[in-house]
């Protein structure tokens, strides 16, 4: 579970990139953050993961607090962004195995979810071969196998789906159906409307750093009174946008 | 932090930098290294030919009673046939006569135990004798303290009784006499082999260890690492084994090539070298993991270890300079003991406490270092991105918000002194250089004793800058540090408009501005030939100097665009912000008034004077928005002052076209009443040109 209480940002002195947000997303959820470009959705995301302190308010991971059980919180989390990419020297398996052993995860065991999560993301043709050599599409699954390497009960992927072509969106999509299943708790950042509408629970809107409309797609477009999603989406962010 | 024990974590990202060939010089420049490596010989190259003279030297026979003596006087002859002393006496004669070198090579040649100089201009007698040797030592006395002593009292006040003449002593040190094999291979032990170490562990320390995080963070896998449940510190660790062992590996394969040769195997080059090696590679790898992980890039991290690089290396040259006997006290230091400590160890003379105390102060230098990376490592703002962290209020933690206009303020004031004397230096390198050997020059060094207060001091210096000020290598190479002082501060500034410079309207307010100066300076020069404190004396440069003034005249320009671009394109601006405009006018003047008070025969008035020249100048900027008027007027006021009337340039001679008999201020015109009448004509007339311009401003546009 997640919990998020007035959570503010600001990266200079005189604007406010995170403009105060709340939201809590239960376990077995997804969460989608939906937002334009430059809303705060990566900001959001890198700070439930840890990377960036909140200039004030708190982020609660099952409870935890990033200032006091830093290493518990990044066992729980598992956090994918295009940010983070793989060293282009290495191959899929080694890269595997080096993290397992930074998640202290026993050989065996590793060797074992290996098998079973590069099976499901059609990881396992490629793994012998160097990252530099993998197109977009299969590096993104091997940073998605390798971001669930621990098997954290909180997801949080920033555009998952982003650059994949459909077939592989599809794979990714239905993992994450899986995972969602499973118990995990998911966030989702993205900007693409047909994931949003197929996967998320629960949709935050984030409009310049504050979550405008939250709620489920039905709810969303009942609140907005539009004809579809999309459209409620439009509506949302014509009425909260403030051009500066 | 200790108390972490070594996980897997750990050993997997150790392992990772290990990798051979993984990321095999990404980044690192190979001319980087080639540079480095160039520098280290030909310094080495450099030692060797001093060292050389020592060897030759140590080829006299022990024992030698001859004394060679360099520049001797007619009474000095003249005593020493009158009391033909028990040894023999050569004569010779040489200009540099500190040139410590050709006094070795004379000695040498003349098979000489003693070698004392003659300096007439400066009344010294300089001595020049062998230690370590006790018959050598008896024999100085017997020279130096008897018949040289007794020369000195009986002759020289009937000589010239006014003058007082000086014995100076200068010691020359030798190695005990060794057979030269054993010379050269206890000489290499002490100064190639260290160094090899050290250029060993550096270039690797500094490939591998900036390569590590800064490249991680480069290429974005840095966060992956910073995601997993590791301790920051284990992942500090993790990165200072890697790049440690990594580090020690080249240095233990050199260590086991040299133990090959069978006269530097014994326990204490086995043991104690490799005690050394390991100390130094683990403070050198966690200073490059440090300097990786507060910078972002490989570029930027092998930039920001440069200067630590060089600084070693120069601490390694110093170390060989004193290679025959450092003091005791050097082999328990941290790196200056490795360095020794790895020649003593060859030469089987280790100095065991030394070896343990060096060690241990190295390796807890180390772990300060690492403590210190962990600490920096637990900011966001170095393990995310410099732009993308909270850069702000990580500065309200470390400083209240006055101190960032403090600081703002003295890097603005420091940054011009700063810059100039860099550039100066380096200008004068080369040419100092050449002096080495110049007998004037041997001689202004040997005055350079009696200077004891204040205004000598200045009269020197005045006197130093005078000599480079006509020499055409020393102009031409301050042409190129003044426009790269201008090009330094454009980048400091981002482009032309930071410092001032606008395209438009930029000839015409340079022509404008060059015509005014010259106005200026002739009205001035005109004032002081009808008061009379000057008087032109006719054309004519001295002969064979053309370049010279051609040089100058070229320096000119880009000089005065360079204290035009620091004290008011620059820096008005900035100050501007903190302080609002009167006072940066006024600040930036004074500083530009104060930056002139080190020249000769400062006074007063002259501090008034280039207070409202400075005035003046940054009335102008405000009004037109460019620098290039008074670029112009400031480059042409000198260069008519100095190159064309001959008069000095705030205390600076240099060549002139017209050779003017001049008796007033010593600082120039700049400290006549003359200039500060024509100076605040000018501002008169200035203002009243801002007064019709505003007005014209107010009227209503159609």
């Amino acid at each position: 579970m997640v919990e998020l209480i007035n959570v503010h940002k600001s990266y200079t002195r005189d604007k406010e990139t995170i403009k105060g947000v709340s939201f809590t997303v239960e376990d077995g959820i997804i969460y989608g953050l939906l937002g334009p470009n430059g809303a705060g959705k990566t900001t959001l995301m890198q700070m439930i993961s840890t990377l960036l302190n909140p200039t004030s308010g708190e982020i609660l991971i099952d409870g935890l607090k990033s200032s006091s059980d830093l290493l518990e919180i990044h066992r729980r989390i598992g956090y994918l962004t295009t940010e983070i990419k793989l060293d282009p020297v290495s191959t899929p398996e080694k890269l595997w195995f080096f993290f397992a052993s930074l998640y202290d995860i026993d050989i065996k065991e590793a060797a074992q979810r290996k098998n079973i999560i590069f099976t499901k993301l059609g990881i396992t043709p490629f793994e012998k071969k160097r990252i530099v050599e993998l197109s977009t599409g299969m590096k993104q699954k091997v940073s998605i196998a390798i971001s669930l390497i621990h098997n954290p009960p909180v997801i949080i992927f920033d555009e998952p789906t982003n650059g994949l072509d459909i077939l592989t969106s599809k794979q990714v999509t239905d993992y994450l159906l899986e995972l969602k299943k499973e118990g995990h708790s998911i966030i989702l950042s993205t900007h693409i409307f047909s994931v949003s509408e197929a996967l998320c629970d629960k949709i935050g809107v984030l409009v310049d750093g504050k979550i405008v409309a939250e709620g489920t797609v039905e709810e969303l477009i009942t609140i907005t009174e539009a004809k579809s999603f999309e459209d409620a989406f439009f509506k949302l962010y014509v009425e909260h946008h403030v051009e500066e | 932090m200790l108390k972490n024990k070594i996980d897997k974590g750990q050993l997997a990202i150790a392992g990772q930098i290990l990798g051979f060939g993984s990321h095999n010089g990404t980044k690192v420049s190979v001319m980087t290294f080639l540079v480095c490596i160039g520098f280290i010989w030909t310094t080495i190259v450099y030692f060797f030919a001093i060292m050389c003279s020592w060897y030759g030297f140590n080829d006299l026979t022990h024992g030698s009673r001859d004394v060679v003596v360099i520049n001797a006087p007619e009474s000095f002859r003249n005593f020493a046939d009158k009391h033909e002393p028990d040894f023999n006496i050569s004569y010779d004669s040489w200009d540099a006569i500190y040139d410590y070198n050709h006094a070795v090579e004379i000695m040498s040649n003349n098979n000489a135990g003693i070698a004392i100089v003659f300096n007439e201009e400066s009344h010294d007698i300089l001595t020049y004798y062998r230690t370590n040797s006790p018959d050598q030592a008896d024999f100085r006395n017997d020279f130096v303290d008897g018949w040289l002593q007794s020369y000195f009292t009986q002759t020289i006040p009937t000589y010239n009784p006014e003058v007082k003449w000086e014995i100076i002593e200068s010691q020359i040190q030798t190695q005990p006499n060794l057979p030269s094999y054993i010379r050269l291979q206890r000489s290499l032990a002490q100064t190639s082999i260290p160094l090899t170490l050290f250029i060993a562990i550096l270039y690797v320390a500094m490939s591998s260890g900036t390569e590590a995080i800064a490249g991680q963070k480069e290429r974005g896998t840095f966060a992956g690492l910073i995601l997993s449940p590791m301790k920051r510190s284990s992942i500090v660790l993790g990165f200072t084994y890697g790049v440690f062992i990594k580090t020690l590996i080249p240095a233990i394969i050199i260590h086991c090539i040299i133990l090959l040769f069978p006269f530097y195997l014994s326990w204490e080059s086995i043991f104690g070298v490799l005690a050394l090696i390991v100390g130094l590679a683990f403070f050198i790898a966690s200073l490059a993991v440090m300097i990786s992980i507060i910078t972002d890039s490989v570029t930027s991290a092998q930039t920001a270890f440069l200067p630590i690089f060089f600084i070693l290396v120069v601490v390694a040259v110093t170390c060989i300079n004193e290679s025959a006997e450092p003091s005791s006290f050097y082999y328990y230091l941290p790196v200056y003991g490795q360095f020794y400590g790895i020649g003593a160890c060859l030469n089987r003379e280790a100095n065991i406490l030394g070896i343990i105390v060096s060690t241990i102060l190295t390796i807890g230098m180390g772990i300060a270092m690492t403590f210190i990376s962990t600490k920096f490592i637990h900011n966001e703002r170095f393990i995310v991105s410099y732009s993308t962290a909270d850069t702000d209020s990580y500065n309200d933690k470390l400083l209240p918000k006055i101190f960032d206009k403090i600081i703002g303020f003295i890097d603005l004031i420091l940054y011009p002194l700063a810059i100039l004397s860099i550039y100066q230096l380096l200008a004068m390198i080369p040419v100092a250089i050449s002096y080495m050997k110049d007998p004037a020059y041997s001689n202004f060094i040997a005055d350079l004793r009696d200077v004891n207060s204040v205004p000598e001091v200045v009269a020197k210096t005045t006197e130093i800058i005078g000599i480079f000020m006509n020499d055409s290598r020393f102009l031409a190479l301050m042409t190129i540090g003044y426009l790269l002082i201008i090009f330094t501060y454009m980048i400091r500034a981002r482009g032309l408009c930071g410092i001032g410079l606008k395209r438009r309207g930029f000839v015409r307010h340079y022509i404008t501005g060059a015509i005014v100066g010259i106005l200026m300076m002739s009205a001035v020069f005109g004032l002081l030939c009808v008061t009379g404190l000057c008087k032109p004396e006719g054309f004519g440069l001295p002969s064979g100097t053309i370049l010279t003034f051609a040089f100058s005249i070229l320096m000119w320009f880009p000089q005065g665009a360079a204290e035009e671009v620091m004290f008011r394109g620059f820096m008005i601006p900035k100050l501007k912000g903190l302080v609002g405009k009167p006072a940066a006018i006024i600040i930036s003047s004074l500083l530009f008034s104060v930056f002139h008070t080190m020249n000769a025969g400062f006074s007063f008035v002259a501090l008034a004077n280039i207070f409202l020249f400075a005035i003046l100048f940054a009335w102008i900027y405000e009004m037109t928005g460019s620098i290039a008027f008074s670029c112009a007027a400031h480059t042409m006021w000198n260069m008519f002052q100095g190159s064309i009337y001959g008069l000095s340039v705030s205390g600076n001679e240099t060549l002139s076209l017209l050779s003017s008999n001049y008796t007033g201020s010593d600082f120039g015109p700049e400290g006549t009443i003359e200039a500060t009448i024509v100076i605040v004509l000018a501002l008169i007339l200035v203002a009243w040109l801002n007064k019709r311009l505003s007005a014209r401003q107010t009227l209503p546009s159609y």
